[in-house]
């Protein structure tokens, strides 16, 4: 079988744009529907180069019956998550808001005494019956790949690709054996990130620390923007030491159902306030849940240490955002 | 389910701003300067007054207000108007509204700027009226082709500090949230540490309100509940003395009384918290009211202290404190000491 090379780069400019156009509307929809799993990874799209779907077709083609129409990548998704157990949540918002199939979890085909990489791949299309794809219906036809990994994962594959790792035909043993020396601690890496993460979420020593784990994934959720990681500390630990320590523990024990309860309040001055951010940067960092709660709780905790250490008008701002019912 | 005035939904639909010279009574060459369309709003514009609003009302200077039916001020009706129609014509009802504070307003009124804006909480209609007192320099300018105000020029005042004491009012109907008072005021101008009268011409001659409850009721209610808190306390000499303290704090020569003041007067930090919470729960505002001892003149004048084996010791008059030392015993007891002369028996 052989490939019409002119054919495909014709079909290719006409659909070229599509994807990119597709691309776009995915890659923002992921982005902004993702936070509510209260994860914030890096999405990414690119619509295959010409060449490469020439070469890979050609490749294909040596294997089985395969053309322009049978490749399901002209267009991907990249979605690069911090922990591997974020990928589990990943998996189910695909499954929820695109129509998949094909789905490869590549660690699962891998045999306990192999190492590969490993990531996870789904041929997707848009779902029209969801709002943000009802006006799309002339791409409802149009499939892309979506691979979701962890940083790891992706550091592993960037680097393989620059050793040409996948060409495994042309690498010495033993340079291959250093190969995957490597990509097993890539591979432990991951699960040590991991297992870290899990430890420090329930580490009950650090206050400080916990708070701002138990907080992170809130404030991705609600901001969608990613925070000031030292801002955060600091003024957590400050905040902290407003409260007596039954207070403290009050805090800790009881802010996540705080969140929980208060969520429709909570979205709306996120979704509110988004064109000002900038002049509120408080109202993106996590701590800002802390200010509530205590405000609701623990009034005077906040209000009568407030100006030793941040500026009243800030103070007010949090306040006036976080405005109550006259009854 | 009957609507929140829930301040949080604010949102401003609608805004017109007019400018009030200063000027003597009877002095008929000067004229208020009213915008004759609306003002521009942006995004931004309508959180910053949003902001404004809340911050206001949050406020201890705050509480809610009932027209008073007695009032001769046009004001309730206009804006009770304003809120039917939807704001059919809120160029004509706030000129009106203008024109009544220009009218009230004598020489020593600083010269104002009035921005009246319309809105909604819960998507039902809401009218806010804020007062803004300007510096000489700080002139607006009313564009000749649109006759209308810069709003944004108002907001540059306010955030250069150009502007001096506002004073904001919200006003809802009644029948859309199913509650009984018309709105909220605040007025900077209620100076709570110099124990000024809570109710400001703004509040009464302008805007022809009163406050919502009786002041004698709302006084009631800040003792009663004060003291039930006060009683959740476990330790019986800071109770006594927290008991001493209120009734102190009541007896005091100022016309207002304010929970936040006696907390942060009186109470321990670690009770401080705690004593909001339970006034919040019993939906008594943490703010500022007029104060009327009518209905507990007789329980604030005697502080009595009963003791398990039968005695008591009864105080007249203020400061139990200095006059009576208590103290708590390591076996559980409390020893109190009276140190003066024996004035009578019976």
């Amino acid at each position: 079988m052989s490939i019409n090379i002119q054919e495909v780069a014709n079909l290719w400019k006409e659909d070229e744009p599509k994807y990119t156009e597709l691309g776009g509307l995915v890659a923002a929809f992921i982005k902004k529907e993702i936070a509510a799993y209260e994860i914030l990874p890096e999405v990414t799209h690119r619509p295959k180069e010409l060449l490469s779907i020439i070469k890979k077709i050609k490749k294909k083609q040596r294997e089985k019956q395969y053309n322009y129409d049978s490749l399901n990548d002209k267009l991907g998704i990249r979605i690069v998550c911090t922990f591997i157990e974020d990928l589990e949540k990943v998996d189910t918002f695909l499954k929820e808001n695109f129509n998949t199939k094909n789905i490869e979890y590549k660690k699962e085909a891998l045999d306990f005494d192999r190492l590969d990489y490993i990531s996870n791949h789904y041929d997707a299309s848009i779902k029209t019956e969801l709002k943000a794809f009802k006006s799309w219906d002339k791409y409802k036809d149009l499939v892309f790949e979506i691979q979701v990994r962890t940083l790891n994962q992706h550091a592993w594959s960037n680097t393989a690709h620059s050793l040409s790792y996948k060409q495994e035909a042309e690498i010495a043993p033993p340079l291959k054996r250093r190969v995957y020396r490597l990509l097993s601690l890539y591979e432990i890496a991951d699960d040590e990130f991991s297992a870290v993460n899990k430890a420090l979420l329930a580490h009950p020593d650090n206050r400080v620390y916990s708070l701002l784990r138990k907080l992170e994934g809130k404030i991705h959720k609600f901001a969608q923007v990613d925070f000031d990681r030292e801002t955060s500390l600091y003024t957590l630990k400050i905040l902290i030491n407003f409260l007596s320590e039954d207070e403290q523990q009050q805090l800790l024990r009881e802010i996540d159902e705080f969140i929980r309860i208060n969520e429709g309040k909570i979205q709306s001055i996120f979704v509110e306030n988004q064109i000002r951010y900038h002049e509120i940067p408080f109202l993106t960092q996590p701590e800002i849940f802390v200010v509530w709660f205590c405000l609701e709780k623990f009034f005077f905790s906040i209000d009568d240490n407030w100006e030793n250490e941040f500026d009243r008008s800030e103070l007010e701002q949090i306040q006036a955002l976080w405005a109550k019912t006259i009854e | 389910m009957a609507k929140k005035v829930d301040l949080q939904t604010i949102s401003i639909e609608n805004v017109i701003v007019h400018d009030l010279p200063k000027h003597k009574k009877g002095e008929l060459s000067i004229l208020p300067n009213c915008s004759e369309k609306e003002s521009k709003l942006t995004d931004g514009l309508k959180l910053f007054f949003k902001d404004k609003v809340i911050q206001a009302l949050a406020s201890d200077k705050a509480f809610k207000v009932s027209f008073d039916p007695d009032n001769d001020s046009p004001v309730s009706y206009l804006v009770t108007d304003m809120l039917k129609s939807n704001c059919a014509d809120l160029v004509t009802s706030s000129t009106a509204i203008a024109k009544q504070l220009f009218e009230i307003q004598v020489g020593n009124n600083a010269s104002g700027i009035l921005v009246i804006m319309f809105g909604k909480i819960n998507s039902c209609g809401i009218c806010i009226i804020l007062k803004l007192e300007r510096d000489q320099g700080a002139q607006l300018k009313l564009d000749p082709k649109t006759r209308s105000y810069n709003i944004e020029e108002v907001k540059d005042l306010m955030l250069t500090q150009k502007t001096k004491i506002y004073k904001v009012a919200l006003f809802v109907l009644k029948a859309d949230f199913s509650v009984k008072f018309d709105g909220m005021v605040m007025d900077y101008q209620i100076d709570v540490k110099a124990k000024k009268e809570v109710v400001t011409f703004f509040i009464q001659k302008f805007l022809g309100c009163k406050p919502f409850e009786e002041p004698k009721i709302t006084t009631q209610k800040f003792y009663n509940y004060t003291r039930a808190y006060i009683f959740t306390i476990a330790d019986d000499i800071l109770k006594a003395k927290y008991l001493q303290d209120l009734n102190s704090y009541i007896q005091k020569n100022t016309t207002i009384i304010n929970p936040r003041e006696f907390a942060d007067d009186y109470l321990k930090s670690s009770h401080k918290n705690n004593y909001k919470n339970f006034l919040e729960e019993k939906k008594f505002r943490f703010s500022a009211s007029p104060k009327d001892i009518h209905l507990i003149n007789n329980k604030i004048k005697k502080f009595i202290v009963v003791f398990e084996n039968d005695v008591a010791i009864i105080s007249n008059k203020g400061n139990f404190d200095n006059k009576v030392k208590m103290e708590k015993l390591d076996n559980g007891l409390t020893r109190a000491v009276v140190t003066s002369k024996i004035k009578k028996l019976q």
